[in-house]
């Protein structure tokens, strides 16, 4: 059976109690689907319910009204199936770092695929493939997961979930935190991830030069709603609206649009800063040459 | 899971007893209860339920609030009331059954019991209800300052006891992450017989755990880089202060303690 979509969320909202004033939401009305070979961006300000939102896509919490469908099952559907998705969706919180607890690195990575009924070899095998795919060598292996260095610990509680074979991966702000060097190193990765096992990736962050280096559809959360969806360049080419809202475009369209407003736009569009210099140079060699 | 854990359960409104200073409060409290332990007939049992239901209403909480405090202790205190009512020797015989018989006295001591802890708890919820945490430790710490004389560490003990309570979200809310965290993870917590869940837990527990040690750690650092050196000579920004309420307070707590002991005691002591 083929699926149409692999997360697709129909009209969802997501109440909580309030103190005193009845129910707030965290997430109105939101619909997109997640397709095979997508990498998603969902961005939006703090509190504009983006966490919510992964924790919903993901089944961990059922929506107040509307559904959410993974892979085709419903996430409010009988406990056995919603366990059975488990592993489908692979979600890495904030800060995965604070999830680790076993004593030794190969252990903790071993945790999800053994809840997910795996033999002892085989989930060791998957979480030697899994660290080595988030770039940590054997020599970690036995290396408590309390020692490593902080960007070592967060791939590490990524190799966790990677472990588990997902077939979509999200991550909420999988880059607070780092250095810029950890950050550009964790976003290649996932890039790498996506090509190679999990067959659609979701980032989420409040960061437009996160989103804009690796994501090719771009969700706008504000306020719980989802503002805008579609390809990246088409959400980016709304910068005032986007400006509005408190985002901001990446730099490099920001750099077009000033371009364009001295007279030399940009030959074609460009998302990435490799992109713009390349469209730069091509600019310069019509004029020049 | 860790959600519904309620500990500091003040209930935000303004009355009477709310903007009483928090000592008064705590020795009224202590008044009360060793009232609750000296009464014995009924007009005196009465005295005291008149006076928590006047306080509870002069609370301006709602009664649902006062009562949920009852809940925890409700199996306690059927307990109590049962041994005390079928295990009783002393008194006439109402109603028996083997070992077991009902007698007059015996209906009485349960009863009496049954009030008296309930007036125990309710007078204790009303003050949680009423003071919020914080104030209570300030409260305590002024209370037990003069003990620092003999080398009582109140001060210690009332800032341990506020960075307690000030943890106490964030770490319910930590425990809540770690939760899902791990069930995103396949962890299941729920399911299989008692030694199952318990190891279940290690995933919780021990992430948990590194990270209190790490906020301790980090507190530690922040108070140190403020120059906090312990209690002594240090001031509040907030200074606890006595007003003409609590004076009134004090009168007529005053006025039913001396009402109890002379309807126990008769005027003569």
């Amino acid at each position: 059976m083929r699926w149409v979509a692999l997360i697709e969320a129909e009209n969802i909202s997501y109440f909580y109690e309030g103190n005193s004033d009845g129910k707030i939401a965290a997430v109105k009305n939101v619909s997109f689907k997640i397709k095979e070979g997508e990498f998603w961006g969902i961005i939006g300000q703090t509190g504009s319910g983006k966490s919510t939102l992964t924790e919903l896509l993901s089944g961990l919490i059922k929506p107040s009204e509307g559904r959410v469908l993974i892979e085709g099952t419903d996430t409010k559907s009988a406990k056995n199936a919603v366990r059975a998705l488990r592993g489908r969706v692979g979600l890495v919180f904030q800060y995965p770092e604070n999830q680790l607890f076993e004593e030794t690195v190969i252990k903790d990575v071993c945790f999800g695929p053994k809840n997910l009924g795996m033999s002892d070899d085989e989930a060791c095998e998957a979480a030697r493939w899994a660290l080595k795919m988030v770039g940590l060598d054997e020599k970690y292996e036995e290396c408590s997961p309390f020692e490593l260095s902080g960007g070592q610990k967060r791939r590490c509680a990524i190799a966790g979930v990677l472990a588990m074979r997902p077939d979509v991966l999200i991550l909420d702000e999988p880059t607070a935190g780092l250095d810029p060097e950890g950050r550009d190193r964790l976003l290649d990765m996932l890039r790498e991830i996506k090509g190679e096992c999990c067959k659609s990736v979701v980032l989420v962050s409040h960061s437009m030069e996160d989103v804009a280096k690796s994501a090719e559809k771009v969700l706008v959360m504000n306020g719980g709603e989802a503002q805008m969806q579609g390809g990246a360049r088409e959400v980016y080419s709304h910068a005032d609206e986007l400006r509005e809202i408190g985002l901001d475009v990446p730099q490099v369209t920001r750099l077009a649009e000033r371009l364009e407003k001295m007279g030399c736009a940009l030959p074609r569009e460009a998302l990435t800063v490799d992109e713009a210099a390349d469209a730069i140079c091509e600019m310069l060699r019509g004029k020049y040459v | 899971m860790f959600r519904d854990m309620t500990l500091g359960q003040y209930y935000n409104t303004k009355s009477v007893i709310h903007s009483l200073d928090p000592r008064t409060k705590l020795i009224i409290l202590l008044a009360y209860m060793v009232m609750l332990f000296v009464i014995d007939t009924p007009a005196e049992h009465a005295v005291m339920i008149a006076f928590t239901i006047a306080a509870a209403a002069l609370s301006n909480v709602p009664v649902k609030f006062i009562m949920r405090g009852l809940k925890p202790v409700a199996l306690l205190m059927a307990f109590t009331a049962a041994i005390n009512l079928l295990m009783t020797r002393s008194g006439e015989v109402l109603w028996s059954f083997g070992f077991l018989q009902i007698t007059d006295a015996g209906v009485k001591i349960a009863v009496e019991m049954l009030l008296r802890v309930m007036m125990l708890v309710t007078g204790s919820s009303i003050l949680t209800l009423t003071t919020q945490p914080t104030v209570l430790t300030n409260g305590m710490e002024s209370l037990m300052k003069p003990l620092g004389k003999i080398g009582f560490p109140a001060h210690e003990i009332a800032m341990m006891m506020s960075i307690a309570l000030r943890f106490i979200p964030t770490l319910t809310d930590e425990a809540d992450k770690i939760v899902k965290a791990q069930t995103s993870r396949g962890g299941d917590f729920d399911t299989g017989g008692i030694i199952k869940k318990a190891k279940a837990m290690i995933p919780l527990f021990v992430p948990l755990f590194v990270s209190a040690f790490r906020r301790a750690d980090d507190l530690a650092m922040a108070m140190e880089a403020r120059c906090y050196h312990g209690g002594a000579g240090r001031t509040a920004y907030r200074q606890l202060k006595y007003e003409r309420g609590d004076a009134a307070a004090f009168v007529v707590t005053g006025a039913v303690c001396a009402c109890v002991l002379i309807m126990r005691f008769g005027v003569g002591i």
